[in-house]
């Protein structure tokens, strides 16, 4: 059951990880099939419930099946994975059932957003067009990883495949909008970055204040609005006294 | 009124932790916890905890504390460390009673890194996500989201007057000279070449090492993959084994990021975890192979030690904050004087 006897060109594939979990993988690349099937696999094993399995996790490309070995027997677990991967064409799938559309408000330019002119250039574009492009857009909670409440949005256009920074930044601070390789992402605690950062919203999708502190979750679909410092300092105010600001819609 | 612990100082790494916050890796969390369970397992046992009691987790070195409040039992497992109340030395694996105005002083480890603090009832701190464990980077759980510092304050959970002394036998997971993996997720990008060399190198922990993960070091010799290290990044586990750009091996722990880039190439047995945290910088070792199902019954051996625990305890004689005059006494068992602790013999050794 050791994944370098399986071969790599087919997809999904079950790769044992330790003696406690099994990866399921559906593909070598990042993209929006492959990324939904991820998210609609995942959706289907918390609807089923294997018992012995602790806890699912849908990444990019992949899903995490931990499970208590003292409990649940790699080779049936495998079976029972393999089963419910032959129901459907996975790859074909919807990002699966329960999504929702949010609107984050999001603090361009300035102290909010030190990078944004950088972006512009790279763009061969100007800052209002930056932000009035990345307001268009319509993105897909890809995952969630990399620290608490942290968020991966994509894909954006190919003109947004732009390189990380040949650096990294120590901090940027919670809420930070950055990006690089057509993926925006939502910081949500304070972390080092090798992204260039855009703007900042007051939102954030790890707040102790509110239960659960997560809002935002894989596979919903997220778009921005644009803020001025006014409304962003009204905004956070209102997040440190633990109100939730975003309203959700059904996703198409 | 209950037990109340001042920090008076702080000699090493000290934080709040418990079993861990399980179920919240899609959305970025890690497990995290206490880096060595069985010694959560060993406290809960000495005192009659309930296992998700929250305890000190001591990096390197403990702390002195001041107690207040009211009289109540401790114990201490893990890396032993050296403890003394009142200036008096106690055995560590073992419960003691500490009353108003003593001061627990627990210094440095003579084996192994992590050594635990547990109070009787647990340390009151608010359960985040279900736990109480500190997440040190994020900036929450435990005591205000932080290790301790000097003039912290902690309240116990519950009471402890009624709870016998007793000891638990030494452990020898603190000098691992093998650690136990099954190849991981990622094994396939490394050839055939490269994990034979992995399985034949000896690693030396280095100091790079934190709750986060461990560092190695192996001379000259590098894994890289022939395949790079452009991969997505994928959900990570505790043990995973990750190989980073300048080929070095890093063995990621409890408050690992949840998700990495770098390949995996294999991953710690889930019943050596604790012995790979508890291994100090400069020991050398290697990693020996096993089959999944042959983890798996290493880990069901584990859990069965873990169950007979309470078969190992021993009473102790002396209740040591009952004892003024302590050099008159005749110290049966419970006490040393020297700087190391001492086995015990467990009455019934099963």
């Amino acid at each position: 059951m050791n994944g370098h006897e399986e071969n790599p060109d087919q997809y999904p594939l079950l790769r044992q990880a330790g003696d406690a979990a099994i990866l399921v993988e559906f593909g070598a690349v990042l993209d929006l099939a492959v990324n939904a099937a991820a998210q609609a696999f995942d959706a289907r094993l918390r609807e089923v419930s294997i018992g012995g399995v602790l806890e699912t996790t849908p990444t990019l490309r992949s899903v995490l099946v931990r499970y208590d070995p003292l409990n649940k027997d790699c080779e049936t677990l495998h079976r029972e994975l393999q089963s419910h991967l032959q129901e459907r064409n996975w790859l074909q799938a919807e990002p699966g059932g329960g999504r929702r559309k949010w609107l984050v408000p999001v603090a361009y330019g300035d102290d909010y957003g030190p990078d944004i002119e950088d972006v512009a250039r790279l763009l061969k574009s100007d800052v209002d067009e930056v932000i009035r492009v990345h307001c268009a857009l319509s993105l897909r909670v890809l995952t969630l990883g990399f620290a608490p409440g942290f968020t991966y949005l994509g894909l954006m256009p190919e003109r947004w495949d732009l390189p990380r920074l040949n650096y990294v930044k120590p901090e940027v601070p919670a809420g930070a909008i950055s990006v690089a390789v057509r993926q925006t992402v939502m910081t949500s605690t304070p972390i080092p970055t090798g992204w260039r950062t855009i703007g900042q919203t007051p939102f954030s999708n790890f707040n102790l204040k509110i239960d659960p502190p997560f809002v935002i979750g894989s596979g919903d679909e997220i778009g921005f609005r644009a803020i001025d410092r006014e409304e962003y300092e009204y905004l956070a105010q209102r997040v440190a006294a633990g109100e939730a600001i975003l309203q959700p819609a059904e996703a198409k | 009124m209950s037990t109340v612990v001042e920090v008076l100082s702080i000699a090493g790494s000290v934080s709040i932790q418990d079993h861990g916050r399980a179920g919240y890796q899609r959305y970025g969390v890690a497990e995290g916890g206490a880096m060595d369970r069985f010694a959560l397992h060993q406290g809960a046992t000495l005192l009659n905890n309930s296992t998700d009691a929250a305890v000190l987790e001591m990096a390197g070195a403990g702390a002195r504390l001041e107690i207040s409040g009211e009289k109540t039992a401790f114990a201490c497992t893990g890396a032993p460390m050296s403890l003394q109340i009142n200036g008096q030395t106690l055995r560590w694996n073992s419960s003691f009673v500490a009353a108003p105005g003593d001061i627990v002083e627990i210094g440095s480890a003579s084996q192994g890194v992590y050594g635990y603090l547990h109070i009787a009832g647990g340390f009151e701190v608010p359960a985040i996500l279900g736990s109480r464990a500190t997440h040190s980077r994020a900036g929450f759980g435990g005591h205000e989201g932080r290790v301790l510092i000097a003039g912290d304050k902690l309240a116990a959970a519950g009471s402890g007057i009624d709870i016998q002394m007793r000891g638990l036998p030494p452990e020898d997971y603190f000098n691992s000279e093998l650690i136990r993996i099954v190849w991981g997720a990622q094994a396939h990008l490394f050839d055939q070449n490269i994990r034979s060399r992995f399985l034949d190198t000896t690693f030396t922990m280095t100091m790079r090492r934190d709750r986060m993960g461990a560092r190695l070091s192996a001379d000259d010799e590098t894994f890289l993959p022939a395949s790079g290290l452009t991969g997505i990044s994928d959900a990570v586990l505790a043990g995973d084994i990750q190989i980073a750009g300048d080929g070095a091996a890093t063995v990621l722990l409890a408050d690992r990021q949840p998700t990495g880039g770098y390949p995996r190439i294999a991953t710690v047995i889930s019943a050596d975890l604790g012995a790979v945290a508890q291994m100090r910088s400069g020991r050398q070792f290697k990693f020996g192979l096993l089959g999944v199902s042959e983890a798996v019954d290493v880990l069901r051996a584990q859990d069965r030690r873990v169950r007979q625990l309470s078969s190992l305890l021993q009473p102790l004689v002396r209740d040591p904050s009952e004892i003024t005059d302590l050099l008159e006494y005749n110290l049966i068992d419970g006490f040393t004087t020297g700087e190391e602790p001492v086995p015990i013999q467990p009455s019934a050794k099963k």
